[in-house]
């Protein structure tokens, strides 16, 4: 049993240095070394395994140049797309995000999915916090957000949350339950 | 009829139209899963990597989970042996619970269709499955001097179990042959088996006996009944043992066996089917409805040790583990032992669904109302579409677009809304549910374990309590000095039976009666007791029901109400209907305090044992009954059909259209209303 805890510890020490790596907002291509340098044949077999359920995620984009496969992080290369005029001629433009706000909203938001392990459901409270701008302001932005379809809110199927939770969810008028969770395409 | 008002799928087999591509990255995930455990051909090796439970999860209420099991049901068709679990109730018997409810799954149609005898069962088909190939085999090695004769009967066999051994295949040699020539070829097929690595503690000859009796023998026949037994990990009978040509030493499972070694034996059984799934079609397994583990951490450990033990130790299956992402999250993984965690795969997130999505069901719900094309155009209306949608992307749980469009239905057709439905309202619909699918009426240990346990520890006056050290007494109540005490037995050994009843002798004896005495909850699926074999106990048995005893036999009246119970109280754990868990064990303790009364009465009357369901001579002349007077009223309310067929019960109607492709069922709180389905829309 104590064997398996070790593993699983590892796992998770595996899983903060890969995200560590990809930390920064800018997009930025990361060859496997440069992501997690180790000797020890254990860790490099838990890193590959991390970085396949990563990729299987969607969080990693793997890209090959000539025999080297290099990984990109899929939230910072959305907020950069996100901000490229779509070409002419295109297909219907998407409803893309055009405010800073909402960008900031969508690059908080993958990261704290990403943090969650890819439950797309995040807390308000979540956002809130890792935002850390007034609550009144993160609900108008989150509504302006679901107006325009690059947003959806949900609410609680537990009760057992704490009260922060509770206190940074989102009341509608002639709704009886509050919003709790935001998820973002 | 409001044609939105249906918006909860309570039964993965029976989901209508779905969407094209709502959801279907997420299906797709589960089938590329299953793919993996389906390469080579038959018998297959168990994949080198196990695969983790595939774990589906919604961001909220209402975005399909249990349809999206469905729909993997509909395309994994008779690619794979499905099973549907709803939840388990007793950490203790968890195999248990998982082997009866997979084996009563098993008893299910091969194609979620007709629950009719020509349509085979799946566990039919694994078992013509597994014999065929293993003949196949047997075959291929056999004599050299043969060889293209050999070589033909091979792909023959393997081309199509189910064509060769078949009940429709009018072409009997095959079968008659491998009837006279089973009982000298078990060992050699067994020998095949073993060559292939397929090592089920040799217990390999029994197993073939145990699927050629089930294949080879019709549907109420002893040897067919003993197969389903042992499968169940029964203790068998004399007479079952030897209707199935058994060694005494394969009856393994001990009559005085302790819970837990009654647990391991079923969970060896459940990987015995899985073994043999090598030889046919993988399982899949999918465990819905978790979120009523979600207050029991002991149940949530169990799950986590379930899944482990699957991940593990059980080759050929898909596990699928549905939940909702807070419940997970927030109760269940916090609960479970964290090694556990990793057995299950990342989250598959399901979708809300979007404009053009929800034009689509619209369209398909409204054609298949027969709704009129001026209907039809002010549902689609613009502005309404355009007000609920606000943008193209905008997304929403399908069950809350449902009653938007309902509500926008009853506006457009001046029909009063529909109304919020009380909790009276919600428990009639559901029983009515259970009473239109007659495969869902069947002994269910967890739904008596739940009323025994969860629903009696609601009441105020009475105490529950487990019981220590005792072989078949798990639990007891205590109200006012007087004691009940509840035993779990779905089985007919008499060797068990003598136990309870020696055991309910001990614990409520005379000078204990009135205020202690002993229950058992039994469902007229089971074999009936005490059986006619019982000579040598029934001095024991006597004194035993004179008294300490009572077995209550259950009427399909009350099992549908106390399974339509746990549902509801599994729906409001889930938050699919507006009613808290309190709320509803709150009136459902209201609900069952008549069957808290009869229990405490005493002398207790025993419970009249439920009129037999009358036998119809011919389901499919009924079923062709039915189906004219349905496609000739296109919506007909249950009463007024029977009405028409008088001398058929309710209970053989709705056993005879159960899964039927052109009638659905619509199950309200008032009554149960049939659909002639236009063919467009089945």
């Amino acid at each position: 049993m104590a064997k398996k805890q070790d593993i699983v510890a590892l796992r998770s020490e595996i899983e903060e240095r890969i995200k560590k790596a990809f930390s920064h907002e800018s997009p930025k291509l990361l060859s496997l070394t440069a992501i997690y340098n180790t000797k020890s044949e254990k860790r490099k077999i838990i890193f590959k395994d991390k970085l396949k359920e990563l990729t299987a995620q969607g969080y990693l984009l793997p890209l090959k140049l000539g025999n080297r496969i290099l990984y990109l992080s899929t939230a910072a290369l959305r907020a950069v797309l996100s901000q490229l005029p779509s070409p002419e001629g295109s297909a219907p433009p998407p409803e893309v995000a055009t405010t800073t706000k909402s960008l900031g909203i969508q690059v908080a938001y993958d990261a704290l999915k990403f943090a969650q392990g890819g439950f797309s459901a995040v807390l308000i409270s979540d956002l809130q916090r890792k935002m850390g701008i007034p609550l009144h302001d993160l609900h108008h932005a989150l509504m302006e957000e679901v107006q325009a379809g690059r947003a959806s809110l949900h609410r609680a199927t537990s009760p057992n949350f704490p009260e922060e939770v509770w206190g940074s969810a989102i009341r509608l008028p002639g709704e009886s339950e509050p919003y709790i969770t935001v998820t973002m395409p | 009829m409001n044609p939105f008002a249906d918006d909860i799928v309570t039964e993965p087999r029976r989901v209508g139209y779905s969407v094209a591509n709502l959801n279907r990255q997420a299906l797709d995930r589960l089938l590329e899963a299953f793919a993996s455990l389906e390469r080579g051909v038959p018998p297959r090796r168990p994949a080198a990597t196990s695969l983790k439970a595939q774990l589906v999860i919604s961001p909220d209420r209402g975005y399909g989970k249990s349809h999206l099991l469905g729909r993997l049901f509909k395309e994994l068709d008779d690619r794979a042996t499905l099973i549907y679990l709803r939840p388990f109730q007793d950490p203790d018997r968890y195999w248990q619970s998982v082997l009866l409810a997979s084996v009563q799954e098993l008893e299910r149609p091969d194609h979620a269709g007709l629950e009719t005898p020509e349509n085979p069962s799946q566990l039919e088909i694994l078992a013509h499955g597994v014999l065929a190939h293993l003949l196949a085999n047997y075959f291929q090695h056999g004599d050299p001097q043969n060889r293209e004769e050999n070589e033909a009967r091979v792909a023959h066999l393997r081309q199509d179990p189910l064509a060769v051994f078949g009940p429709n295949n009018q072409d009997r040699a095959w079968a008659d042959w491998l009837r006279d020539k089973f009982v000298s070829l078990h060992s050699d097929l067994a020998l095949e088996a073993r060559r292939n690595h397929l090592e089920l503690d040799g217990k390999e000859e029994a197993w073939l006996k145990v699927f050629f009796a089930y294949a080879h023998n019709p549907p109420s026949s002893l040897p067919r009944k003993a197969a389903l037994r042992w499968l169940r990990a029964e203790t068998i009978e004399h007479e079952d043992v030897q209707a199935l040509n058994l060694h005494s030493s394969d009856n393994d499972a001990n009559p005085e066996a302790s819970h837990s070694t009654q647990n391991a034996l079923c969970c060896t059984r459940l990987r015995g089917l899985c073994q043999w799934a090598s030889y046919y079609r993988p399982f899949v397994f999918c465990f819905d409805q978790t979120e009523f583990y979600a207050a029991n951490p002991s149940l949530i450990k169990t799950l986590g040790r379930m899944v482990e033990g699957l991940f593990s130790d059980f080759p050929h299956q898909l596990t699928v583990v549905t939940a909702n992402q807070n419940n997970w999250l927030q109760d269940i993984l916090p609960a479970m032992e964290t090694p556990h965690h990793d057995r299950f795969s990342p989250p598959i997130n399901l979708q809300g669904i979007n404009r053009g999505q929800a034009m689509d069901l619209l369209r398909h719900r409204l054609e298949e109302a027969e709704s009129s094309a001026d209907i039809a155009t002010s549902m689609a209306d613009a502005t309404w579409i355009e007000s609920t949608f606000p943008a193209r992307s905008t997304t929403m749980g399908v069950r809350e677009f449902l009653v938007k469009a309902s509500r926008r239905y009853c506006e457009i057709t001046s029909t009063p809304p529909v109304p919020d439905l009380s909790l009276e309202e919600l428990f009639a619909n559901i029983q009515n549910e259970f009473r239109s699918k007659p495969s869902q009426q069947r002994y269910s240990q967890d739904a008596i374990i739940w009323f025994i346990q969860e629903l009696a520890a609601h009441w105020q006056d009475v105490e529950v309590r487990p019981i220590a050290e005792n072989r078949y007494f798990q639990t007891f109540w205590e109200s006012n000095g007087r004691r009940r005490y509840f035993a779990i037995e779905g089985g007919s050994h008499h060797k068990r039976w003598h136990g309870i009843a020696s055991s309910s002798l001990c614990l409520c004896p005379p000078a204990a009666l009135p205020k202690s005495r002993c229950c058992i909850f039994r469902t007229p699926d089971l074999e009936a007791i005490p059986r006619t074999s019982w000579n040598a106990m029934r001095s024991a048995w006597d004194q035993a029901v004179a008294g300490a005893l009572l077995i209550w036999n259950l009427s399909t009246d009350e099992i549908i109400e106390l399974y339509a119970a746990r549902e509801l109280h599994a729906g409001a754990l889930s938050r699919d209907i507006d009613y808290s868990a309190k709320e509803v064990l709150d009136f459902l303790g209201v609900s069952f305090a008549p069957w808290k009364e009869r229990l405490f009465e005493f002398p207790v009357v025993p419970p009249p044992d439920p009129t037999p369901p009358s036998i119809s001579p011919n389901v499919l002349a009924l079923r062709k009954d039915v189906e004219m007077i349905v496609e000739r009223h296109r919506f007909l309310a249950l009463g007024d059909l029977l009405r028409q067929l008088p001398q058929s019960s309710e209970q053989n109607v709705l056993g005879a259209i159960e899964g039927h492709p052109r009638i659905r069922i619509y199950p309200g709180p008032r009554f149960i209303l049939l659909q002639w389905r236009h063919p467009a829309s089945t």
